[in-house]
């Protein structure tokens, strides 16, 4: 073997000892800052998504909180805008409506439902007679029932003597044919509250 | 007295190199164990930081099962939103046509009656409208009544396009309530066609609840 200088030897053990320090600085602490960083970003994506779900979760509490008065709202929509024709309580709102306003409701005459895209119509013809004041009066209270209703057409003539007649109304009545479309948005998903669109009376 | 290193040169370099070592083997060794304990401390560090991760991992789950939990809510109150804008694109801009009607009767002169009267949302108005005429041709101002109403009509902000389709002579049966009789009364019939608009009055001032 080759002999070394004293100082060679010297020169040889530094590099030894300081190789070793290297290694061992290279094996027990690099892995170590390498997993704290890799740690450190899941810790930060850790906390973004704690504090979404939080976020979300405060949310929630808010769509839990205001459950009774959106079930209130959906019940007032049902009726609005039901999500079947409903003829019946149709009938009774206008049957109703004719009652209270004082004139007579002499025909009604609803068709099948037509689409007009994400809802449908329910096209009804209705003929009422009565005096000219009760016949606006019914006119306006009919953009006002709790089912959506557009009026798209309307006629209105004097009543003739027979119609008079046979309905016992004053003199000087009024005969109004009338178009009006009530509305309906079929369901997709059935948790409608129970008792949604119930006729009232 | 003078002192003379007769030692060779070999062992004299030994002798002074051989002194280093001890310092070699003390840097090394507080080398080694301040790399050690380095690696203790990054040790801790990485363990508290894996706590940590666990920690926000657990709250972000058991906050995201509790959201779940309510997840209903928000589907509902979702639904309603979505059927709600529906509801509203069906019942917007609909137009009181009885408020017009009624509107139309207002202005109407004292001297003119209806036959007639009819509203369409797309089509507009016609109505068919009477006033009285004087036997006596030569005084007969009737017509005028015809141009005053046409002139009212015209001042409603939702009908617009006034236009007289036919004014003429005519008679119209007048009946009376109490002898049931029909007496004919000499008139001028006339038909009026107008467009009607949506204007904030005429629109329907209820909303989807």
């Amino acid at each position: 073997m080759m002999s070394l200088s004293p100082r060679d030897r010297l020169i040889l053990t530094i590099a030894i000892a300081a190789v070793v320090v290297v290694g061992l600085a290279a094996l027990l602490i690099y892995p170590q800052f390498q997993e704290l960083g890799t740690l450190s970003a899941s810790v930060s994506d850790a906390t973004a998504q704690s504090q979404a779900a939080k976020l979300q979760l405060a949310e929630r509490q808010g769509f839990k909180d205001r459950a009774v008065e959106t079930d209130a709202k959906w019940l007032r929509l049902m009726n609005q805008v039901p999500d079947t024709p409903d003829l019946p309580s149709l009938i009774i709102e206008l049957q109703d409506l004719a009652f209270t306003e004082g004139v007579q409701l002499v025909a009604i005459t609803p068709a099948l439902p037509a689409s007009e895209g994400s809802f449908e119509s329910v096209p009804v013809s209705l003929e009422v007679i009565g005096s000219w004041g009760d016949t606006v009066d019914f006119l306006e209270a009919l953009m006002k029932t709790d089912r959506g209703l557009r009026i798209t057409k309307m006629n209105i003539g004097i009543a003739n003597d027979a119609t008079r007649i046979n309905t016992s109304l004053k003199p000087y009545s009024v005969d109004t044919a009338l178009s009006i479309k009530a509305y309906m948005i079929p369901s997709t998903t059935a948790n409608a509250p129970a008792g949604a669109a119930a006729p009232k009376n | 007295m003078l002192r003379i290193n007769l030692l060779p040169r070999e062992v004299l370099d030994r002798q002074r190199f051989e002194g280093w070592y001890r310092y070699v083997f003390i840097i090394s060794i507080g080398l080694v164990l301040i790399v050690l304990m380095s690696a203790a401390g990054l040790y801790v560090l990485v363990q508290q930081k894996s706590d940590e991760l666990q920690n926000a991992r657990d709250l972000a789950q058991q906050y995201a099962e509790q959201g779940k939990a309510f997840d209903v809510f928000e589907k509902k109150e979702k639904e309603f939103t979505d059927r709600q804008a529906i509801a509203q694109t069906a019942l917007s801009d609909r137009m009181n046509l009885g408020k017009i009607a009624e509107e139309v009767s207002l202005v109407l002169p004292d001297e003119v009656w209806l036959d007639s009267l009819s509203l369409d949302e797309k089509a507009g108005l016609t109505f068919g409208g009477n006033t009285p005429r004087s036997r006596n041709e030569g005084m007969n101002q009737s017509y005028k009544s015809v141009a005053k109403t046409l002139v009212r009509l015209n001042a409603l902000p939702e009908v617009t396009d006034v236009w007289l389709s036919n004014a003429q002579n005519g008679s119209w049966g007048s009946w009376d309530a109490a002898s049931n009789i029909t007496t004919p009364t000499t008139v001028v019939q006339f038909t009026t066609a107008a467009k009607i608009v949506k204007t904030p009055e005429s629109l329907s001032a209820q909303s989807v609840k």
